[in-house]
């Protein structure tokens, strides 16, 4: 019956929105800084982690990463929208993400690394200067692109571009240690 | 940065991606690649599982109820019209539909003691919106006997509140006006059994007093659930 499995999903729906919510809502909150473009987007969110929902494979990888994921994606291109044409750096708004579950899962071995990456990244920053650090958390939670970032750290383009990709290979590095 | 549109680290091209730093060719060049290449769409996707890592640092906020009220609407406010309608239920359902929302809560019983007494095989529970009335039930497959407790909510003032049995796929037959007591057993007609299964739900109407006159729902339908098997 339509109806009753529509009502069970609905169901385990309603415990994820519960279990998860706040973490997703705090990072819409976090990218957009104004709370009614942050419900409008957590609104949207849980309507793309509906629709991919059925594609979940259970115990596949971390589902609170992946959800970050969409929310932070669907925040930034929220953000961009905002933001005068000239910064904006346009990118794909999420749906690759979600159109690559079903294939690209992770295996078991991923899975169980996922709880560790998660932290493990901010272990990783450690191991960078504080700036780049920062460099790559404004990029992640504040949208910024690498002319925002020269601005903001007083640095030509090029020399932005150059240091955040060594910061970055020594974050895949750390991360694959 | 023409020079620079190839790398000799695709994981570094995958990041800047997965950050949003790209604009212009370059974002051109990785965006076609991600289409094309599924390694580095794997690379994409996961750099933005690791950076997700970076949210830790990010305070949970509660959003407000009407994220939730809004998301219920959108996923499920059409999808429960059409149900009623498809099972044929009174027109002005459409509009009760929404506020007689069925909750089915994974609970135990509680109501049978486990040791002598038969155990259901079903449960349903069935809850307005405002949670205003809400009914549980369990079915003794035994003794043919649905176990009613109502747990909130009564009947309106000369008013009656009717049982009903909507079988998989057909129209809903009454199991007759609410017994007055919080806790009651109905015993459902024989012919009824078979249909009182999964797939089937439980629903109760707003009836003038002594029950629908028609043999079909009348009032408005207050709550509705669906019966799974325990």
């Amino acid at each position: 019956m339509l109806a009753r499995t529509a009502l069970g999903d609905r169901d385990a729906f309603e415990a994820l929105y519960q279990a998860t919510s706040a973490k997703l809502f705090g990072v819409c909150l976090r990218v957009l800084k104004n709370e009614t473009e942050a419900e409008d987007t957590l609104q949207e969110v849980y309507l793309r982690i509906w629709d991919a929902a059925v594609r979940f494979r259970p115990g596949a990888a971390s589902p609170m990463s992946w959800m970050i994921a969409i929310a932070r994606n669907r925040a930034i291109d929220k953000l961009r929208a905002r933001k005068p044409a000239s910064e904006a750096s346009t990118r794909d708004d999420g749906t690759d993400l979600l159109a690559e579950l079903p294939d690209d899962a992770p295996g078991p071995e991923a899975v169980a690394m996922a709880g560790d990456l998660r932290a493990q990244v901010l272990r990783c920053f450690e191991e960078l200067p504080d700036d780049r650090a920062q460099a790559v958390r404004r990029a992640y939670l504040d949208g910024d692109s690498y002319a925002d970032l020269a601005r903001h750290f007083g640095v030509p383009l090029n020399t932005m571009r150059t240091w955040l990709r060594r910061s970055l290979l020594k974050l895949r590095d750390c991360l694959s240690r | 940065m023409s020079d620079q549109t190839t790398y000799d680290d695709d994981s570094v091209l995958a990041a800047e991606y997965a950050l949003g730093l790209l604009d212009g060719p370059e974002l051109q060049l990785a965006e076609g690649r991600l289409a094309e290449e599924p390694g580095f769409a794997e690379l994409v996707h996961a750099w933005e599982i690791e950076l997700a890592g970076i949210a830790d640092e990010v305070e949970p906020v509660a959003p407000p109820p009407r994220v939730l009220a809004g998301l219920r609407h959108d996923l499920f406010g059409e999808q429960d019209r059409r149900w009623w309608q498809r099972i044929g239920l009174i027109p002005s359902v459409v509009g009760a539909a929404a506020a007689a929302v069925l909750v089915l809560i994974a609970v135990e019983f509680g109501l049978i003691d486990t040791g002598s007494a038969p155990v259901p095989t079903y449960q349903a529970e069935l809850a307005s919106e405002d949670a205003e009335l809400v009914v549980a039930a369990a079915y003794l497959e035994e003794t043919g006997d649905l176990v009613i407790e109502r747990r909130a909510g009564g009947p309106r003032p000369d008013r009656a509140l009717e049982l009903w049995l909507i079988p998989e796929g057909s129209a809903p037959v009454s199991l007759g006006v609410m017994p007055e007591d919080r806790i009651a057993a109905v015993a459902v007609p024989r012919s009824l059994r078979p249909q009182l299964a999964t797939g089937a739900a439980l629903a109760i109407s707003d009836e003038p007093a002594g029950g629908s006159p028609t043999g079909a729902p009348t009032g408005e339908v207050l709550a509705v659930g669906p019966i799974t098997a325990l």
